[in-house]
């Protein structure tokens, strides 16, 4: 029995430690984890808050859920793993309410904002305290708080329509504030416009759909990124630079941006909120619409942005399994406010918000 | 009775001077789910446009139930059994959930849908029931353009089955939607096509959704067929990992 | 709806006892529910479908030329008597009039729907403001084509056949005709909403692609809802030009400076796309037309032009828009404040 825990911590800090960017290997690893760990899966889960409720009404069905899905990844481990997306099984079927509804009674053990500002190791470089926002008279997020360091990286994850994007948006000042403050290193940026955000605060939002100028080349997209800069030559050397760090867009600076790649547009996406030189980053969904290969190649990206750069990321991902082992921290988000805090190896271990959000 | 509901044989399409289809031959056989993978812009949406009338194609057939249908336009098409769905989720924003559903009941010959049809009788009510089988019946009188992404989503998925199709091919639907709620858009697509016999056909990058729900894959690169074949067989081909999958 | 109800007790008394009580205003009333006639139609296609019309006035025009023609060929020699410039003077026993009257109101809305569907193969091809500068065109095409014709007396026009009754009883009778067509128009519409065919409509109107997508037939839908207006502005216009006495093409048959963008500012005051809209916004527009024509003279235009731009630049929803949006409960629209819906959000 000692040993399965310390196998688990071990597990655990093997996927910490290996920079929780590379993939297939680490996730693999966690899978087989947790594959094996099934009693301490148990007692972890126990430990959590979340689960006082729902799994320990069920403890019979979560084990032979849990049993049907170690089985499966065994099967699956020896099969070629898909990189970008960890294979996996769709067997976990639950309706929109009754996800609701599990999600309800386990966010009524949400974390509070000591918790969250210890997730984020106290630094509190940016805080969200108590937002309620909100889109015309609609208010989407209540009450809602956030606590992330200095080139720390959070992922939301949640339901459709639970206000993921909405965070981003009211960072940014896309949504109607109704009350609540945004602080990020000491200022409070809540009532500021979009432009401000950007080239005051320092932070930078990349879209979820295709947001590059199809008609204009890649070098006029990122000089459009630099458009608040206060003289030309500067956009014009940021981009510069941005072309000495990535040979691929270089290569490409002259094509119209229309026909660049799924991973290279998004690459083009986020090296134009570059040119400002932000320290947070907003990303919203990295990765949607793109395929296997590239996904990989974002997350790396991104990586390296946090890692070398120093910069704070702060996104939405739909590939929760993806994003929270790349992050540092997940919120799972359900109805506007936040259900769960953890690390990202945690949540991705945490067999509810497995059943729950991840699809099994 | 043939067995291939749709068969591509030998389709090119080009815009001005781009190839976006070059000599594409696939089948889809009656009553199976058969995935369409690759890279983006290898024509995969041409393929699909090409199939349902968006646009005439530059040479090649493609038949439907055995008849030729390239020249048809998509209204024709749709009257014939073949719906598809979009990827940016198109639905009618100013009409409520209920009123979408209405609109999409069958307009074939015979059906119910006259053009003075009672908006308050046997339409209606299987329209509520298949905004509960897509877990919207909660939501069914707001208007649809308040909704959530991901609810739209449903809502066009649903607005589909309400027309009772003999094939749907559905274009990435399950982009941007929550990883558990994948789950039940992949089990109720199986139900719709064990339970009311519809034919799918399904352009996806998801991975986790093809492999478990396709029986046959096909995989475009660069406008042209690279590989076909069973899930597991493309999952391993060197050729579609190195074109699209990636290796690690 | 008991405020709907309300609304029709109240129209309805009005429509019925107007006259009565404000005799000499009887043409002016007879007006307004010409205006109501005119507005609704106009949002069949314009409102409801999407397809914004500038030319429903050709229909009026038609109408009122098929009318008079057939009331003064039946009897007389048509193109005698226009060339004759008054000088025939045709005397109509009773029966011969109102027998020239119906038959000649039914003839102008059925040519007119037979007008509309011809039309509607060439414009229905058009989307937005093309569809509505090609129907302006169409509309400014029928009047320059009826002046050149000499047989319905060219740029003189016709001068009108005498209703043979008492001069007291005249501005009645017409009014009645007005109402009575009006209230079918309305009725019809009302009927025709609560089908398939009103989604249908709204369906082309949110995104006509789609519906095509679906396998609606949509040109079909739009034939149907022009043609429905088509005839009630044919038969309105046939009433008309025999509430005039005199038609002619400029100012008359096919007023498209007034009447016909009259009809379009209607619609989007009172709430394009709803049942009432245009109806208030008939109503509406019709009392400070005539206030203004009253009081104001000089200045009728500007403040017709002045309401006009209020309306498109700050209140795009109209009367019935902002009603809705006030208090949604009441027009049995659900707002969902319970559960929290995320637009936008994945």
């Amino acid at each position: 029995m000692a040993k399965e825990p310390v196998k688990k911590t071990a597990a655990k800090a093997a996927s910490t430690k290996k920079a929780p960017v590379k993939k297939p290997a680490s996730l693999k690893k966690a899978v087989a984890k947790k594959a094996v760990a099934k009693e301490p899966v148990k007692k972890t889960a126990a430990k959590a808050a979340s689960t006082k409720k729902a799994p320990a009404k069920k403890p019979a069905s979560l084990k032979k859920a849990v049993v049907k899905k170690a089985l499966a990844k065994a099967v699956k481990k020896t099969k070629k793993n898909v990189s970008g997306y960890g294979g996996g099984s769709v067997d976990v079927v639950m309706s929109v309410d009754q996800v609701a509804r599990e999600a309800a009674s386990i966010a009524a053990n949400a974390p509070t904002v000591k918790e969250l500002q210890k997730l984020a190791n106290n630094e509190n470089y940016l805080t969200i305290n108590n937002l309620r926002a909100g889109y015309g008279k609609m208010e989407i997020l209540h009450e809602f708080s956030l606590s992330i360091g200095r080139g720390q990286s959070l992922c939301l994850i949640g339901p459709n329509g639970a206000g993921k994007s909405t965070v981003l948006h009211s960072i940014f000042g896309f949504t109607n504030i109704f009350s609540g403050s945004i602080i990020v290193d000491g200022q409070d940026v809540t009532a500021l416009t979009p432009s401000q955000k950007l080239s005051e605060a320092g932070i930078a939002y990349i879209l979820q759909d295709k947001s590059v100028f199809p008609q204009m080349t890649v070098e006029e997209n990122l000089l459009m990124g630099g458009f608040l800069k206060d003289r030309p030559a500067e956009a014009k050397a940021a981009a510069e630079m941005v072309f000495d760090k990535y040979s691929r867009l270089a290569d490409r600076r002259d094509k119209p941006a229309g026909v660049l790649s799924g991973g290279e547009r998004r690459l083009l996406e986020i090296s134009r909120a570059l040119v400002m030189q932000p320290q947070v980053l907003l990303v919203d969904e990295p990765s949607i619409g793109l395929e296997p290969r590239f996904i990989d190649m974002v997350f790396e990206i991104l990586d390296d942005l946090q890692k070398k750069d120093g910069k704070t990321i702060i996104m939405v991902e739909q590939n929760a399994k993806k994003g929270l082992s790349f992050a540092d921290v997940g919120y799972v988000l359900v109805s506007g406010e936040t259900a769960i805090a953890d690390t990202g190896s945690a949540l991705l271990d945490n067999p509810d918000v497995g059943r729950l959000f991840l699809g099994g | 009775m043939s067995e291939n509901i749709i068969e591509v044989n030998n389709v090119s399409k080009a815009f001005g001077g781009v190839k976006a289809n070059v000599d594409i031959s696939m089948v889809v056989e009656r009553g199976s789910i058969t995935g369409i993978i690759g890279p983006n812009g290898c024509g995969k949406s041409t393929l699909f446009n090409s199939i349902v009338g968006y646009h005439p194609i530059d040479s090649g057939s493609i038949l439907f139930e055995g008849n030729e249908i390239s020249h048809l336009v998509v209204g024709d098409i749709a009257r014939l059994g073949m719906l598809r769905t979009f990827q940016q989720t198109r639905i009618y924003g100013e009409m409520d959930c209920v009123d979408n559903m209405q609109i999409s009941v069958s307009h074939r010959p015979g059906s119910q849908a006259t053009m003075f049809a009672s908006r308050r009788g046997e339409i209606r009510e299987r329209a509520e029931q298949l905004l509960e089988f897509v877990g919207l019946y909660s939501k069914r009188n707001l208007i649809s353009g308040d909704l959530s992404f991901g609810q739209q989503k449903l809502l066009e998925f649903a607005m589909a089955l309400m027309n009772e199709p003999k094939v749907l091919l559905l274009d990435e639907p399950t982009a941007g939607i929550n990883p558990t709620l994948i789950n039940g858009l992949i089990d109720r697509l199986r139900r719709a096509n064990e339970e009311l016999g519809i034919t799918l056909c399904v352009i996806e990058h998801n991975m986790r959704v093809i492999m478990n729900l396709a029986s046959d894959i096909y995989c475009l690169s660069n406008g042209k067929m690279l590989a076909s074949g069973k899930p597991e067989d493309l999952q391993n081909d060197p050729r579609v990992i190195d074109a699209y999958l990636g290796g690690h | 709806m008991t405020n709907e109800k309300i609304l029709y007790l109240g129209l309805g008394i009005f429509g019925i006892v107007g006259p009565m009580l404000f005799p000499n205003y009887t043409l002016q009333i007879a007006m307004l529910w010409i205006m109501v006639l005119m507005a609704s139609t106009w949002d069949i296609t314009g409102g409801q479908m999407g397809y914004n019309s500038l030319g429903n006035i050709t229909f009026f025009g038609v109408g009122m030329y098929v009318c008079a023609a057939i009331q003064v060929s039946m009897f007389y020699d048509l193109a005698e008597y226009t060339a004759s410039y008054g000088a025939i003077k045709p005397v109509f026993t009773e029966s011969q009039y109102f027998i020239g009257l119906i038959l000649g109101i039914v003839a102008g809305g059925v040519v007119c729907v037979g007008l509309s569907l011809l039309l509607g193969l060439a414009v229905f091809g058009l989307r937005g403001p093309y569809f509505a500068i090609g129907t302006l065109g169409v509309a400014v095409a029928m009047r320059e084509i009826v002046t050149t014709m000499d047989t319905v007396g060219g740029g003189a026009g016709i001068s009108m056949p005498f209703l043979p009754l008492p001069i007291e009883y005249r501005s009645l009778f017409f009014y009645v005709l007005c109402f009575l067509l009006a209230v079918a128009a309305h009725f019809t519409i009302r009927w025709m909403f609560s089908t398939q065919f009103g989604l249908a409509a709204n369906a082309i109107r949110d995104d006509e692609d789609k519906a095509e997508a679906m396998g609606i037939p949509t040109l079909r839908y739009k034939q149907f809802g022009w043609a429905v207006a088509a005839f009630y502005m044919g038969c309105i216009g046939a009433v008309f030009g025999n509430m005039s006495g005199y038609i002619e093409p400029q100012n008359i048959a096919f007023p498209l400076p007034t009447f016909g963008i009259f009809m379009v500012a209607m619609a989007l005051l009172g709430g394009k796309g709803t049942l009432w809209g245009p109806v208030i916004g008939a109503i509406a527009f019709h009392i400070v037309k005539e206030t203004t024509w009253t009081y104001l003279l000089d200045w009728q235009y500007i403040v017709l032009g002045l309401v006009l731009i209020v309306n498109i630049v700050y209140f795009q929803q109209g009367i019935m828009g902002w009603l809705k949006s006030m208090y949604p409960e009441k027009f049995g629209i659900v707002v969902d404040k319970s559960t929290n819906v995320s637009k936008g959000d994945a």
